[in-house]
């Protein structure tokens, strides 16, 4: 039976990440993952509306929950950052009773809406391992990747609670996956540490470091491919990835994709693309 | 037989235990035999067989239960609790009535229990803070009530007996489990056992863990025996091979009323306590200068008697749960291998953990003794190594067997007595700091089996914290953090304020006690190096203060004594290069939780007074402000709007040069996507420079509610 959710891409996968779109609805169709538009939804605050007005993106994202409320859906997301954003939130406002209370009276009387608390975010990462399962994935496999590949989970969905029964500090959904999709996958330390894209575009160089040093740490394992499961991060990791070389002074030159890609390229689908990708990753790569 | 009447306390500051002591003598009067207990000492089902029940509890706060009674009224509100018609019952109320909710606590016990069924033999009297008169009034009619009410019951004994209960299973369950194990064990288990476990308390706590630490002590085939200090006189101590104390400090480094006497006894004693094995838990408070005097007056007063002392003293501030279980785990399998002539036999530890384990498997859901003693693992250990006279780096690989509840730091100390002489690392304390499998960790703290499969086996990498130059091995130096700190000088700077005066005149502060404790709080991290190694950015930002020091000016800026002035210079500091905008994603530190989840907090609250203080000037004000505003105008992030407006015309130009542009057209993230999508982006106003497959984002669908919200809660966009 198809499972169904309620479908947040999160604002970038709409914006300069349209690929992430791209991917992510055929797979979900070649593994039986209904989704539903959550229609209406914002973007999450990325932890940045915040930092001026904790109560405007809190209020935003109840909105967003009391939206797949009424559709009576759990949500799904390709982005981690937007999943752990949304799971911070939904864990203060299910905790807090009177900040609840507070945050339902804003959006009932701008919205006619309430929050319930009868809601859960997930990251497709976890929703393929343990509600797909890694013997179905395996079954729908079309075109095996061939690859070494490294698995980026960042920091933001890495916590306890929010990553599914994997351990935050040390995963290994990730490499699973990868495995199952007929990849090899590379162990490296920094899978799980931020490259600083919340402060891209005001301390760049520091964030072009922490950019590198990823990078660089897949490579240095063997990498020759890297997957992202935050859509944010995917931008440090692959369009400054030149830039991150120049100011670390380390190799860097690395393929990078979305996990969305990742998972639809070995179930079959843009198979052009794929064949440049491992064109592009057997002579860049490791 | 005389009848029996259980008085139930809830107490925060032990107001309530007093007075249930005093209506146990004045019940005595009345022929009845009474049982004080702590509501953290009884359960509903246990109480709902008490024929006859007593109960003082004081409110806190905002109308909230004491926390020793939490658990019991939790389960009494649920809608499972057992019905109690055959109780019989009165409530004294203890509370403050400049509080709005005025003694709620007693008011819920009152309604709760009639409502399951109890029958009130007295009405309830709600007490203020001179609650002396209110409670003769209460006893009075209460007492007697009571004391003529019919049959007899024991049912809270039960609680106590199915204690004991369990206590002689456990230690019958080692005993057996010796049977086939070395003579010396043998010889040991079967002689004397008997353990004396002091307690000095003044709200109660003590005594708690004094109880916690008897059943667990079981669990070694132990008889613990738990005392009261008042009850209890020096002379006695002549002979006890075994003794632990459980003492807290008093206002100046005081000790608690009920161990006064037995302190005054133990100065003036010359008993010679050479066959007594000890160790000491400590409890107090850091905010007080004479932080666990107690407790080391006792640690340093059974030394000059002659006593062993068995494991060294730990220290608890007012989160004790951490630092008691980190006692009790390494105090008791060494106290159990003191035989019954009260010499130490350090060789049997081993034996008796092994034991525990083997007696875990045959009691089943007895989660004390899985906590204590945990399981056998096989360890692969791969430690990062730094010499400095060599200048090499490089790894080492160990294996080992260890139980899965030891401290890193006693893997580490395993390894270097038996392995590896010349491993350097900090013992313990907050500089004590590692990396373990990429998570920072306090080695005293963190527990090997967090880092273990299912299988029996773990395998983990240790190196030293990040962000921190390196010493040797796994030590490392905490200059930088030191001088970050002396330049940003966290220090209080105290303003001129009103204060209060106490009755004999002495001028004392004036904070709330909310206030005191949030402030407490939030200046209480227990590792501040921890906090700053949470941090991915720290390694990459030299100039960064880091997410601690960020919390501690933070918090200073919010503690109502600090000057004018120094919250001034200390916003500056956070506005100022290396500040609180230094950090690039607070997930980094959030996500371990805790403290480090407070110091997240921090940065960004800070964040939010400095956009208030600055207008939402400098490149951070313009990305939060165009990030926020863009929101507002469709519902979703344009990207295009926030790079123009945060890096300006000269800062997109110079992505050209940078590469960064170069990527954004030739479509590299889309690996074959369409390259229109980028070259787009180039050409069409008004993108700019920069990749932008969209030129404007589509409103959501009812964006009219998301510009409410807006408008509703913040005018700024």
């Amino acid at each position: 039976m198809a499972k169904k959710y309620a479908y947040f891409p999160g604002n970038v996968s709409r914006g300069s990440a349209a690929e992430v779109e791209d991917t992510m609805i055929p797979l979900c169709r070649s593994l039986g993952i209904n989704l539903v538009e959550l229609k209406g939804a914002t973007s999450c605050g990325a932890g940045i509306i915040k930092q001026a007005n904790k109560m405007v993106q809190l209020t935003l994202n109840a909105r967003t929950f009391a939206l797949a409320e009424e559709l009576g859906l759990d949500i799904i997301t390709p982005c981690a950052t937007s999943k752990g954003t949304l799971h911070d939130d939904l864990v203060l406002l299910r905790d807090d009773a009177e900040l609840r209370e507070n945050v339902n009276k804003t959006l009932f009387s701008t919205t006619g809406l309430k929050f319930e608390g009868n809601v859960e975010v997930f990251h497709l990462l976890h929703i393929l391992i343990d509600e797909v399962g890694v013997e179905k994935i395996q079954d729908s496999v079309v075109n095996e990747l061939g690859l070494s590949v490294a698995g980026y989970y960042g920091s933001n969905m890495q916590k306890i609670g929010a990553c599914g029964n994997d351990d935050p500090w040390t995963p290994a959904y990730f490499e699973t996956l990868i495995e199952a999709l007929g990849g090899k996958a590379i162990n490296y330390d920094s899978r799980t540490q931020s490259v600083g894209y919340p402060s891209l575009l005001t301390q760049e160089k520091v964030a072009m470091k922490m950019t590198a040093n990823v990078l660089s740490d897949a490579k240095q394992e063997g990498a020759q491919l890297m997957a992202s499961a935050c859509t944010l991060s995917h931008s440090c990791l692959d369009t400054y990835q030149v830039l991150s070389s120049k100011v670390s002074g380390k190799d860097t030159n690395l393929p990078v994709i979305h996990l969305t890609e990742l998972v639809a390229y070995a179930l079959g689908h843009y198979v052009d693309r794929f064949a440049l990708l491992r064109t592009r990753a057997m002579l860049i790569g490791a | 037989m005389a009848k029996s009447v259980s008085i139930l306390f809830g107490t925060q500051s032990g107001n309530s235990e007093d007075l249930a002591h005093s209506a146990a003598k004045i019940a005595a009067e009345h022929g009845l035999d009474a049982k004080v207990l702590g509501m953290d000492e009884c359960t509903m089902e246990s109480l709902s067989n008490t024929e006859r029940i007593l109960i003082i509890c004081s409110t806190w706060g905002e109308g909230d239960m004491p926390e020793n009674a939490e658990e019991l009224w939790e389960s009494a509100s649920s809608d499972d609790a057992p019905r109690m018609e055959n109780t019989y019952f009165s409530v004294l109320s203890l509370g403050d009535s400049s509080y709005t909710f005025f003694c709620q606590s007693g008011i819920d016990w009152d309604e709760r229990l009639e409502q399951l069924g109890a029958k009130r033999i007295a009405n309830r009297v709600d007490c203020d803070l001179d609650f002396d008169d209110d409670f003769k009034k209460w006893i009075d009619v209460a007492m007697p009530a009571i004391a003529n009410v019919g049959g007899e019951s024991e049912a809270v004994q039960e609680s106590d007996e199915t204690d004991s209960a369990v206590q002689e299973v456990a230690a019958a369950e080692i005993s057996t489990a010796v049977s086939g194990n070395s003579e010396e064990l043998d010889a040991l288990m079967q002689g004397e056992r008997d353990l004396l476990i002091l307690f000095g308390s003044q709200s109660g706590n003590s005594e708690g863990l004094a109880h916690d630490t008897a059943k667990k002590a079981a669990i070694f085939g132990l008889n613990p025996r738990v005392v009261d200090m008042e009850d209890y006189s020096i002379e006695e101590l002549a002979g006890v091979k075994r003794l632990l104390i459980i003492c807290s400090t008093w206002g100046e480094g005081d000790m608690p009323d009920n161990a006064e006497v037995l302190w005054q006894q133990a100065q003036a004693s010359s008993t010679k306590l050479s066959v007594t094995n000890f160790s000491v838990l400590a409890l107090g408070d850091t905010s007080y200068e004479f932080f666990c005097q107690s407790g080391i007056d006792w640690d340093q007063r059974l030394e000059q008697l002659g006593a062993n002392r068995l494991s060294d003293r730990v220290d608890c501030d007012v989160e004790f749960d951490d630092a008691f279980t980190s006692w009790v785990e390494k105090v008791l399998p060494r106290i159990a291998a003191v035989n019954e002539e009260g010499v130490f036999q350090e060789e049997l530890v081993e034996s008796l953990l092994s034991l525990t384990v083997e007696s875990d498997k045959s009691t089943s859901g007895d989660s004390i003794l899985a906590d204590l003693s945990g399981n056998q693992l096989s360890a692969n250990i791969r430690i990062f190594r730094y010499n400095p006279v060599k200048a090499t780096t490089g790894w080492d690989t160990y294996d080992c067997s260890m139980m899965s509840n030891a401290s890193i730091y006693s893997l580490l100390d395993e390894i270097k007595s038996t392995q590896d002489g010349s491993l350097s690392f900090r013992s313990e304390g907050p500089l004590s700091g590692v990396l373990v499998n990429g998570k920072v960790v306090l080695a005293q703290d963190a527990i090997l089996g967090d880092f273990s499969g299912n299988n029996g086996e773990v395998s983990i990498t240790i190196e030293p914290l990040p962000g921190f130059e390196v010493v040797k091995d796994l030590i490392v130096s905490t200059t930088s953090y030191d001088n970050h700190r002396n330049s940003v000088a966290p220090w209080m700077s105290a303003a001129t304020r009103p204060a209060n005066k106490t009755n004999q005149g002495v001028t004392i502060g004036s904070l709330t006690i909310g206030e005191a404790n949030r402030l407490h709080t939030m200046y209480d991290l227990n590792s501040p190096i921890l906090v700053h190694s949470s941090s991915n950015t720290v390694p990459f930002n030299s100039n960064y203060i880091g997410p601690a020091l960020v919390h501690h000016l933070w918090t200073r800026i919010n503690d109502p004594r600090s000057s004018y002035s120094s919250i001034e210079n200390m916003l500056k500091v956070l506005q100022d290069d290396g500040g609180s905008w230094s950090e690039t994603d607070t997930s980094s530190v959030s996500r371990y939780g805790g403290d480090c989840n407070l110091a997240a907090e921090s940065i960004i609250d800070s964040r939010g007074k400095l956009l208030s203080a600055n207008k939402f000037a400098g490149r951070s004000g313009r990305h939060i402000k165009w990030f926020a505003r863009s929101v507002k105008w469709s519902g979703n992030v344009n990207e295009t709007t926030l790079y123009r407006q945060v890096l300006g015309p000269i800062g997109l130009l110079s992505n050209a040069f940078k590469g960064v542009s170069a990527r954004m057209i030739l479509g590299f993230t889309r690996t074959g996507g369409p390259v229109l999508r980028g070259l787009q982006g180039m050409v069409t106003a008004p993108a700019g420079i920069g990749k932008m497959p969209k030129m404007f984002n589509t409103r959501v669908h009812n964006h009219h509610e998301v510009a409410a919200i807006f408008n509703e809660l913040d005018n700024r966009f």
